[in-house]
């Protein structure tokens, strides 16, 4: 057990959340995970992988069980602190929620807005993030007109505008082809190397496989730390795949 | 590619609660308005009554019992007004004149009339200021005892009531009107919060402050207002400037609305109404979203 909980980023201890019913999705819980590590959440649907995440981006409070975020005591948060801690973590639904009224750029932008930057700072880095989605010519299109996979990846774009410490994206492959999850994987790898934690959800058992970081599996409510494999990805090989991928 | 502004709006405000709002809002904005000049215009029709019952009244000479003696007082009293400044004309009013102005007050009966000892009537006009013609009066009283200023006092203690009370209700509707569009704001601050709380919620999620997304709200309703309560702004001025004032190209009674300071006062009520809905619906909104957190 971790004894300093001020550095984790997120320390969970026998959390159970449990919806209407009282039957557990999540049950008691523990999860310990530091700064800068990268982690997969499995499971087969319904296992509560998405529940775990609106955890973790403190839409829905544990029922029972201690859960400190960024070394922070969940119940002692007050608003606004709840506020700022999500400033500092980026999500991707697994729904998108992308703003139907607003074009893919502005919705990419949004986070930058939030945070009050400016209107120049916000175009230039929400221009150059579509582009390395590959979406430059969508830019000014609204999200129903873009297809599932495109709109998928203006919501990974909005994610991580803002260079969060803490990235949860919920099936971020799902709607995409191999070549792109891929691409996106590397997008994150990425992220993670200039100091963002990740944690993807996913049953793409591929991108899973094929990028080989701890893998949290969910099953009948109880968490297994598996896989804990650690990857060390060469540097040229990052480099290539930079100049290459995007 | 055409470059449009980025976040011209972040929430999608319902067309159909912003066209209720400015129909309602005009609709309150012409009452308001309305009540507005009618209290204006009532009060200065005070004014105006005020200075012209101030301005006529009767010096009453009470009968003595020598006739040498009245006829003496007479003169000196028309001697005193004449020569008080801001008197404008003095006017003894003859005998028969006189019996018929009292004739209501004594009874239909000729003989009974003559049984009477009269006073003798002078009527005054001046342009003396309410205070300068109590000064008059007093000093007229300490010459000459059986002088007697019948100034119009009842008449505008009637008129201050009256008018005062006129007064009263267009500001008591006033107030009324200013409550209902606190309402209608806060309804349809409430409604929209509740139709956008799917975006609401995603704001939140990415730690946007409640005063940023109530401030969404905040500049859809007081634009809204804005011009709901120019609007009805406008429609009260022209109805009472095509209708009430200049009736068959003539100044009607109504002569004291719409004078020119009123401009102020007209383009007061939108501003007042703006800033009446701009904190209504910021309250609002902060309440709810403060609600809706668990
Ligand atoms: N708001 C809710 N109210 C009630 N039950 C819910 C709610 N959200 C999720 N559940 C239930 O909790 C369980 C876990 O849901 P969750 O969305 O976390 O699954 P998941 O692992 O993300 O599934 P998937 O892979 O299909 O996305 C499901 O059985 C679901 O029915
Ligand atoms: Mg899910």
């Amino acid at each position: 057990m971790v004894k300093d909980f001020k550095k984790t980023i997120v320390y969970a201890d026998q959390v159970t959340i449990c919806y209407q019913d009282n039957k557990p999705i999540l049950d008691q819980i523990s999860l310990t995970l530091m700064p800068k590590s990268f982690h997969f959440v499995t499971g087969s649907s319904g296992s509560g992988k998405t529940t775990l995440l609106k955890m973790l981006y403190l839409e829905q409070k544990p029922d029972r069980g201690r859960f400190l975020l960024f070394g922070q005591d969940r119940y002692k948060l007050t608003m606004p602190e709840i506020q700022k801690m999500r400033q500092h973590i980026g999500v991707v639904f697994q729904d998108f929620r992308l703003l139907p009224h607003l074009t893919a750029l502005e919705n990419v932008a949004l986070p930058l807005k939030i945070i009050g930057a400016k209107n120049h700072e916000m175009e230039t880095q929400a221009k150059e993030l579509l582009d390395w989605v590959g979406l430059a010519h969508q830019m000014n299109a609204y999200p129903h007109a873009l297809s599932g996979g495109e709109q998928q990846r203006v919501a990974i774009a909005r994610a991580i505008i803002t260079k969060p410490d803490l990235l949860l994206a919920d099936e971020p492959t799902g709607n995409v082809d191999d070549v792109i999850a891929v691409k996106i994987m590397h997008l994150f790898e990425e992220l993670n190397k200039i100091g963002t934690t990740i944690i993807i959800a996913t049953h793409n058992e591929a991108v899973v496989s094929r990028f080989a970081y701890p893998r949290l599996h969910l099953e009948k409510g109880k968490l297994l730390e598996m896989g804990n494999v650690t990857n060390k990805i060469e540097d040229d090989y990052l480099y290539v795949a930079k100049k290459t991928l995007f | 590619m055409s470059q449009k502004k980025l976040f011209s709006n972040i929430l999608i405000q319902d067309k159909s609660i912003g066209r209720f709002v400015i129909i309602l809002t005009s609709i309150l904005s012409f009452l308001a308005c309305c009540s507005l000049l009618f209290l204006l215009n009532t009060h200065r029709q005070y004014l105006d009554w005020q200075k012209v019952l101030n301005q006529t009244f009767f010096v009453e000479l009470m009968p003595e019992s020598k006739k040498e003696d009245d006829l003496a007082i007479l003169n000196q009293t028309l001697q005193f007004l004449q020569n008080t400044k801001g008197v404008l004309a003095v006017r003894v009013i003859p005998e028969e004149e006189a019996n018929a102005l009292l004739k209501p007050w004594l009874g239909a009966d000729e003989e009974s009339l003559k049984r009477y000892k009269l006073p003798v009537l002078i009527d005054v006009t001046t342009n003396l200021s309410v205070d300068d013609l109590k000064k008059l009066e007093y000093s007229l009283k300490q010459r000459l005892p059986f002088v007697k200023v019948s100034a119009n006092d009842a008449w505008t203690k009637q008129m201050s009531h009256y008018s005062g009370s006129l007064e009263f209700l267009s500001l008591f509707i006033f107030g009324l009107i200013l409550l209902g569009l606190m309402i209608i704001v806060l309804t349809a601050s409430k409604m929209s919060v509740v139709l956008q709380r799917h975006y609401v919620d995603l704001l939140k999620l990415m730690g946007a402050p409640y005063r940023f997304i109530s401030r969404q709200f905040e500049k859809f309703f007081t634009f809204k207002v804005v011009i709901g309560s120019s609007i009805g702004m406008l429609l009260a001025t022209s109805f009472f400037h095509f209708f009430l004032i200049l009736q068959d190209g003539q100044i009607t009674i109504m002569r004291h609305f719409l004078m020119y300071e009123d401009v102020f006062y007209l383009l007061a009520i939108p501003i007042f109404l703006l800033l009446l809905s701009y904190v209504v619906s910021r309250i609002t909104t902060m309440h709810l979203l403060k609600l809706g957190h668990s």
